[in-house]
């Protein structure tokens, strides 16, 4: 039985059993970690708000040996997304978020790097920011962190450095020169090639205080969901529910 | 090696919610040993509750007689609709005999995590008994956890071009409970919501 205390965002929570709650949460450390929380159902539970999605938390927890799913001892508050989800699209866009970090993050291996995009993003949504802006830069970063994102500099197929406009070809899974292009390349808009190329510069707090268009943040989230799709064989849950609030 | 007339009840018992292996062996080995009629009498419980319950055309509820005992009783106010996420839910806000209005059953939540968007819960039929009159308030009973409150808002964001009052159950700390225990979203949320006495 090895204790561990750590900080962590809690992705998603189970029922199970009677009270109990199994619960996904994302540690710096040790990435994505399953423990249960025993009682954490009861209306009376230690847990309070501190398992709802996307909470940041300090958590003390007991790893069994030959059992992948740990028991939670304690969970302290550090700050709760719950006054951000007074709003309904920073509420979907929350549960996008942990979806698309629990698609992606591994067990068992330090994941700082997605942690902070996690910690920095949901701090975005609670300062108020567009859940879209938000989104599209999670999203983005998320695949450049998986290794998935195409490079936006050099051409997919010959490895000549790209220039404006952007040619996408869906064949090649990524962006092209002119001379690799195939007549049905997809030519990408400067200003959606723009907004791509600010999201990887730009820490999330200016993207989302930034004045990208609307329709240039979801023709970079189309883009980014042809990726996504492309290495899961399948599309987020949750990607057409919140399409569908961001567009009401 | 289990006979397979037992492991057919111990494999079906273990699909039922909260029931492990060892549990539906348990409850297994246990209907074994009471009589025939005991055991009789509990597979007749489950085929008539399969047989004759239904839900109810008006709130959802789970009823064996249409409209339910709850939307067909004349004491109860009409003007006033509780909206709850599941049928048993009810049981737990009845209990406290304070509530004398009807109830609407959603048949879920939104839940992105779970694809589970507005066109799968039961927010229209709620829209069609407001709209058709004689509704003052809309009480939002949901649970008090992230998929509660995105449906209270997604219901809020519908009624409101309605003339109908809409209010949430309140927040706050558990009745017996310790204040040194309260995270602070509770407790932020429960002086939010507090009273003059």
């Amino acid at each position: 039985m090895r204790p561990q205390r750590t900080e962590a965002i809690i992705l998603h929570t189970f029922p199970a059993r009677e009270r109990d709650k199994l619960v996904v949460f994302l540690t710096p450390d040790h990435g994505k970690v399953k423990g249960y929380a025993y009682g954490a159902r009861s209306m009376r539970t230690r847990f309070g708000a501190s398992l709802e999605p996307l909470a940041k938390v300090r958590i003390g927890y007991v790893e069994r040996e030959n059992d992948e799913v740990v028991r939670i001892e304690s969970v302290d508050l550090i700050r709760s997304l719950f006054p951000a989800q007074q709003n309904l699209a920073a509420s979907v866009a929350a549960s996008y978020l942990a979806e698309t970090v629990d698609t992606f993050a591994q067990s068992g291996d330090p994941a700082e790097l997605i942690y902070r995009l996690l910690d920095r993003t949901t701090e975005a949504l609670l300062a108020g920011a567009s859940p879209l802006h938000v989104v599209a830069y999670a999203e983005v970063w998320t695949l450049r962190l998986a290794g998935i994102l195409p490079s936006l500099r050099n051409c997919n197929v010959c490895d000549e450095p790209l220039g404006r406009p952007l040619r996408f070809d869906a064949h090649a899974h990524g962006f092209v020169c002119p001379n690799c292009a195939p007549v049905d390349a997809q030519v990408i808009a400067n200003d959606v090639a723009a907004a791509l190329d600010a999201i990887m510069r730009t820490p999330v707090g200016e993207i989302a205080a930034s004045e990208i268009a609307a329709d240039v943040l979801f023709e970079v989230r189309s883009l980014a969901a042809f990726f996504r799709r492309n290495f899961l064989g399948h599309e987020l849950k949750s990607y057409e529910i919140l399409s569908g609030v961001l567009r009401a | 090696m289990t006979a397979p007339p037992l492991a057919n009840l111990i494999n079906e018992l273990s699909k039922l919610p909260g029931v492990g292996g060892k549990s539906a062996s348990r409850i297994a080995y246990y209907i074994l040993k009471r009589t025939t009629g005991e055991a009789e009498s509990l597979a007749n419980a489950i085929a008539d509750v399969k047989a004759k319950i239904f839900r109810c055309s008006t709130c959802n509820n789970m009823t064996d007689v249409e409209p339910c005992a709850i939307c067909s009783d004349p004491r109860r106010d009409a003007g006033v609709i509780c909206v709850v996420e599941e049928a048993f839910n009810i049981p737990t806000i009845e209990q406290t005999r304070d509530f004398h209005g009807v109830f609407h059953v959603l048949l879920g939540a939104l839940s992105p995590l779970k694809g589970v968007g507005p066109q799968d819960i039961d927010v229209a039929g709620l829209l069609k008994r407001v709209q058709s009159g004689g509704v003052r308030e809309v009480i939002v009973a949901t649970n008090p956890n992230v998929e509660g409150e995105a449906t209270a808002l997604y219901i809020a964001q519908q009624l409101h071009s309605l003339e109908v009052k809409t209010t949430r159950l309140a927040f706050g700390l558990p009745v017996g409970g310790d204040l040194e225990y309260a995270d602070q979203v509770t407790m932020s949320k429960a002086l939010e919501g507090r009273r003059e006495i």
